[in-house]
């Protein structure tokens, strides 16, 4: 027993309620001083059942709770999930309504990385990144709100297509925030790539390598911080994404360096993606045809009885897909968000299971984490990127 | 047995050769296993492993019957982070597995009783009171499930 | 002068009372309770577009000891509850406390086993902001609110009435 007092070990509990874990994580620290020995991630802080309540939803329900699974990437949850649904009703999206989802999807992506850096920066005491990074945000978030009421969670997705067209105005909108975002991304970069703190705090932290990513399923910056160039959108391409030209980068080390510059570099290429879409729009439907799937345009009602019919059946009980079972995935801007969605033929989904990606890359610190001090812990969070909402679901 | 399903090749296989047809994947190629999930039919679980070949990028999917209450051997020597995956089925499936370090909750609370994500698990929902007379209503239930 | 504190102000020490509350009110830290979705737009709100600091709240306090007000921003789960009770004990008095958001409030749209709205875990929340996610002048409108309320308030030692 007296050796038991002499023991170096501190349990430390870095709780769920911190300023610095990015959400309402747990870990169970034991440390040597300041070096971390062993370090458990306990989760389950934010549980709410949202598969269980996908369950009890019509098809057309789904879309708001599913949006809110991974929450600051809202568009991606949603296309991920009307893109399964799509696939295993074999229908095909118009193509306008595709090249609209991609802007959508790839501002969503600048979104985020901008407020990944600006809350990163924010825990290593770099308080003005903070607010620089988020007034970047607020212009996006304005473009989504042109487009749906919602700042947030811009819910347009429906199943087939999108629920309404662009405004006039949003193209000259996006134009403009295209002009001025490089100069931000500018400042970001002259401010942080060559700073001697944020490369002495980043620079061999957390390295997780090739084996360790597959291993562990890491998906996302994480593998494309080690060197392995998968991007869903190049490997299992979706909506137009074979059509625009972008790189995927990579970079060899594996630290928290290397994930920065793949997050960086991201940000560029995706603005590259939504100029290209722009000019590739061009007029035409943004909803598929198919009466048993859309809702009928509203100047139909006053002439055909059919089109009542349709609205009443598509209100009431909603889309009936056939019975089976797919899996489709989206790259979201933590990695690859998969849908495996169960119809058992009826208007409500049977199952329907959210491959998350944060869910692997909190499961790598548990390895990763040893060795490193206390401060570590913190940037090693940070450059995960996690979001509690898609690992507890 | 192999149907294919979205262009992805689903092979079911029972609970005695499970092990065997994973580590045969495995060394074939196929080195990633992306998700670890399971449907709940009451008498009877499908737990599917999902597998990609990182060279080729070919997906196949292989799929486990276990009835309620039977155990599954675990598949964490071959992938370590199937280890919190198997974690979540247990918590929320009620999926025992044979050879995993820790098996406890993940998600609810320690000393939680049932698991949730049961088919005959209530969604313990609160009806949603009205004014006037008019009957209080669950929401899932305003849109009623049709066949 | 042999006050207890049940007795309302009297009225030599009135206008040090609505002095105190005036204080009080305009000098609020929050203690950062952020879960989910709704922590993001309060991010937003503490940025520089929708500046929370001009109220006297940029200081979002880590520790709940040293805080006046805890803004829950976001769904709170069965394992969550116990923590937020935890927490929101060690927050000395005068304290408030603001639900944001509608899971925050009522559970929202989560409507199952999962989620917990606050009113069950505290004695008593005082003021409730709707929204999913609210927006951050919704937020703000809230918290005016809460000062409002502050600045009302004759209790001046700011102990509250047991329940």
């Amino acid at each position: 027993m007296l050796n038991d007092l002499h023991d170096d070990i501190l349990e430390l509990n870095l709780g769920p309620q911190h300023p610095s874990t990015h959400g309402v994580l747990r870990l169970k620290l034991r440390l040597k001083g300041e070096e971390v020995v062993s370090a458990e991630p306990v989760i389950g802080y934010l549980h709410t059942g949202i598969e269980k309540e996908c369950e009890t939803r019509t098809y057309m329900q789904v879309f708001t709770l599913v949006d809110r699974i991974d929450y600051l990437s809202g568009p991606a949850e949603e296309q991920g999930y009307a893109g399964t649904v799509e696939q295993l009703m074999g229908l095909q999206v118009p193509e306008r309504a595709q090249h609209i989802r991609v802007i959508l999807l790839e501002l969503a992506r600048i979104a985020s990385h901008l407020v990944w850096i600006g809350t990163s920066a924010l825990e290593l005491n770099m308080s003005s990144i903070y607010m620089y990074a988020f007034a970047e945000r607020e212009k996006i978030l304005d473009l989504f709100e042109e487009m749906s009421g919602a700042r947030m969670f811009p819910s347009c997705w429906r199943v087939g297509g999108l629920a309404y067209d662009l405004d006039p105005h949003f193209e000259e909108n996006t134009r403009k925030f295209l002009k001025d975002f490089p100069r931000t991304w500018k400042d970001l970069d002259a401010l942080l790539t060559d700073n001697y703190v944020w490369r002495t705090r980043l620079e061999g932290v957390a390295i997780i390598d090739k084996n360790l990513c597959e291993a562990y399923m890491c998906t996302g910056p994480v593998i494309r911080g080690a060197g392995v160039p998968y991007d869903i959108r190049k490997v299992y391409p979706y909506l137009t994404y074979n059509e625009y030209a972008f790189d995927i980068p990579t970079q060899p080390e594996g630290d928290a360096f290397a994930r920065y510059m793949v997050r960086m570099e991201e940000m560029k290429q995706s603005a590259s993606i939504v100029e290209q879409a722009l000019g590739k729009l061009k007029p035409g439907p943004v909803i598929v045809d198919d009466r048993k799937v859309a809702l009928p345009p509203r100047r139909e009602l006053v002439r055909s009885m059919e089109a009542v019919i349709h609205q009443f059946k598509l209100v009431s009980s909603g889309i009936q897909p056939p019975v089976g079972e797919v899996y489709s995935c989206v790259e979201s801007a933590r990695g690859e968000i998969g849908y495996y969605l169960v119809s058992d033929g009826s208007n409500k989904p049977y199952r329907l299971r959210v491959r998350s990606p944060s869910f692997p890359h909190i499961q790598v610190l548990k390895e990763v984490l040893k060795g490193y001090l206390l401060s570590d812990v913190v940037v090693a969070i940070a450059s995960v990127d996690p979001i509690l909402g898609d690992v507890d679901r | 047995m192999t149907t294919s399903l979205g262009g992805m090749k689903v092979l079911e296989v029972k609970k005695e050769g499970l092990i065997d047809l994973l580590t045969a994947l495995k060394s074939e190629g196929y080195a990633v296993l992306v998700d670890l999930t399971a449907t709940d039919y009451i008498t009877e679980t499908k737990v599917h492993y999902l597998l990609r070949n990182p060279t080729t990028n070919e997906r196949v999917r292989v799929v486990v019957v276990v009835m309620r209450g039977e155990k599954l051997p675990t598949v964490t020597d071959l992938w370590p982070g199937a280890d919190w995956y198997e974690r979540e089925l247990y918590d929320m499936f009620g999926v025992g597995f044979l050879g995993h370090p820790d098996l406890k909750r993940i998600l609810m609370p320690d000393n939680w009783e049932g698991h949730p994500m049961r088919r005959d698990y209530p969604l313990m929902e609160e009806p949603v009171q009205f004014k006037h007379g008019v009957e209080p209503k669950c929401p899932s239930e305003i849109i009623p499930h049709v066949k | 002068m042999g006050m207890t504190p049940k007795e309302k102000s009297p009225f030599l020490v009135a206008p040090l009372g609505k002095l105190i509350n005036w204080m009080r009110a305009n000098s609020l830290w929050p203690a950062q309770f952020g879960l989910a979705c709704c922590a993001i737009e309060m991010m937003s709100t503490a940025g520089s577009r929708y500046d929370m600091a001009r109220f006297g709240m940029e200081v979002f306090r880590a520790s709940p000891r040293q805080s006046d007000v805890m803004i829950v921003a976001g769904r709170l789960s069965q394992k969550m509850a116990p923590v937020l009770e935890t927490v929101y004990d060690q927050m000395l008095e005068p304290k408030w406390i603001v639900a944001m958001g509608d899971c925050a409030s009522t559970g929202g749209i989560y409507n199952n086993y999962a989620v917990v709205p606050v009113d069950r875990v505290v004695p008593k929340v005082d003021v409730y902001v709707a929204g999913c996610p609210p927006r951050p002048e919704a937020l703000l409108n809230g918290l005016i609110l809460l000062q409002k309320k502050i600045k009302k308030d004759d209790n001046l030692f700011g102990w509250h009435e047991s329940t």
